[in-house]
């Protein structure tokens, strides 16, 4: 068996906690789930969701396929709702349809996915993706990276008027296009916002976060652990004996706590390939949150680590 | 089709090294046993270079087209689309520089390849012996499972490395049109390697530097006399 650079992180973070801390994985599962409202409808959702890029474009491949089957029996399971893809993302809807597929109708699952083309082929992708997810439709579609955006949202504004769609939202990610955006969400009638935002990269803090409160916009959080490389980043250290204040006991949960804990995120969106990690990922949704005083104090210590 | 700087070259790389060694895997798994046969027909190639006669000059022209357009619908459209979503763009590219090698290399007999002797010839032979034979034993060595690794004639890497060493084969120098898509090629493999980590992979790129370098020199050598 292979161990990667979160299961060893993950494995020194448990022996340091078990001997220091009295919450337990155990006791976390008990805990009610969090779950934050869509400001336009005050629907509810869980704060932890799914990613799918790199994770879920398994191809073809039928034992990567079930093995990601089981990662989104897990999410289910855990209480997760909000599973995000993209046609970017290679082969990632067909596979998530397949699984959506063998689990059979999932109540609380919020299917959520992007359009990625210039504008004219946007509604034959739409169309596919939903073939390929095997819903009736969409939860919630959003405009990849901004591409061809004026002409996606005249298309998406007229979709949710015939109840095709739920949502719309547009996305970006690690810091590109954060002026354009700012501009959409100040005019357009967008439901919710996708940016990147973790403990390294704070910039929304300062613009688009406080924005989508104003405006009433959801924010979903993409690349939480800045694809893996704040596991990279923190792997020898060990995680601060006062993380069990906010019910935390391994570094994932660190980073998303620390993330869900800004009143103006609605969800975050880790991806994983495996059930032990989706366990974890999971488990920042329940208990305690960080306080703004315990959320200055997490980025002190990653700051000087 | 969109900004490209809107994208870092780890936003292209939408899989994991784990599904990419799978997916090798699988395809050796299906090929197999063509993989002997493969090395076989390098080994052939070769010997077609020393009998240096103008019928073998065509022979090994079609073959290496043949080749080309295998690599291009049989690894990237047939399994590399499944989960890199340039790979049709990457199948484009091979099927030209098979139609090039058929235009160049067969209906205008431009292309010569013998065994000169000289260092620049040598060197081209040690590329085609690294490409047909070696260069599965990169990956082995970088810890992969022996049925992922990659193969001349089946996987793009190892075929260009072998495509070098034949154009280094031909004399004056290597038709500059036929190097083109080839370095191309390594420059893409080589940063989604990198990005993978990968960096066996590394290979191909640093054959593709030692090949311009030897052209340049031939070029140079040629303009001099």
């Amino acid at each position: 068996m292979q161990i990667d650079r979160r299961t060893l992180i993950a494995s020194l973070a448990s022996m340091s906690a078990c001997a220091a801390l009295p919450f337990s994985i155990g006791r976390a599962a008990t805990l009610p789930l969090i779950t934050r409202s869509i400001p336009k409808t005050g629907e509810q959702l869980p704060v932890i969701g799914m990613g799918s890029s790199v994770t879920f474009n398994v191809g073809d491949d039928p034992e990567l396929r079930d093995n990601r089957t089981d990662v989104l029996r897990s999410f289910f399971e855990a209480g997760g709702g909000l599973i995000d893809s993209s046609p970017m993302y290679g082969s990632s809807e067909e596979v998530i349809g397949y699984g959506l597929k063998r689990l059979g109708p999932q109540k609380k699952s919020f299917a959520a996915t992007k359009v990625w083309t210039q504008g004219g082929a946007g509604p034959a992708q739409m169309e596919n993706s939903r073939k390929l997810w095997n819903v009736d439709r969409f939860d919630l579609l959003q405009i990849h990276n901004l591409v061809s955006w004026q002409d996606h949202l005249e298309t998406l504004l007229e979709m949710k008027a015939q109840n095709k769609l739920r949502y719309i939202g547009v996305t970006t990610s690690h810091g590109r296009r954060h002026r354009d955006l700012i501009e959409i969400m100040k005019t357009q009638p967008v439901d919710f916002v996708q940016f990147t935002y973790n403990l390294l990269n704070r910039r929304a803090e300062r613009d688009l976060l406080p924005l989508a409160r104003e405006r009433k916009i959801a924010v979903i959080i993409n690349r939480p652990f800045r694809r893996g490389a704040l596991f990279d980043r923190f792997a020898n250290h060990p995680l601060p004996s006062w993380a069990s204040e906010f019910d935390c006991s391994n570094w994932a949960q660190f980073f998303l706590k620390f993330i869900i804990s800004h009143s103006s995120v609605t969800c975050a969106i880790p991806a994983t390939t495996r059930v032990d990690h989706m366990h974890e990922n999971m488990g920042a949704a329940r208990g305690r949150l960080p306080s703004p005083a315990q959320r200055k104090r997490m980025i002190q210590y990653v700051a000087e680590l | 089709m969109f900004e490209l700087y809107d994208y870092s070259l780890s936003d292209l790389l939408l899989f994991s090294r784990e599904t990419y060694l799978r997916l090798l895997g699988r395809y050796n798994a299906d090929m197999w046993p063509s993989q002997i046969a493969m090395m076989i027909l390098g080994g052939t190639l070769i010997g077609l270079v020393r009998s240096s006669k103008l019928t073998s000059d065509r022979v090994i022209s079609v073959l290496l087209a043949a080749i080309w357009l295998w690599v291009a619908y049989g690894f990237h459209i047939e399994r590399y689309a499944t989960i890199q979503i340039a790979a049709k763009t990457f199948a484009v590219m091979f099927i030209i520089q098979a139609i090039l090698l058929v235009l160049i290399g067969v209906i205008g007999v431009r292309i010569h390849f013998s065994l000169s002797g000289g260092l620049i010839n040598r060197t081209g032979l040690g590329l085609v012996c690294l490409g047909v034979f070696v260069y599965p034993l990169a990956g082995w060595a970088a810890g992969r499972e022996w049925g992922q690794v990659e193969l001349f004639a089946l996987m793009p890497d190892p075929t260009v490395v072998a495509t070098f060493g034949f154009l280094l084969m031909t004399g004056p120098r290597p038709n500059g049109l036929l190097l083109i898509i080839p370095v191309l090629w390594t420059v893409v493999s080589g940063a989604l390697s990198w990005e993978m980590g990968a960096y066996e992979s590394l290979l191909a790129p640093a054959t593709a530097l030692l090949t311009v370098s030897l052209s340049l020199v031939q070029y140079m050598q040629s303009v001099s006399k």
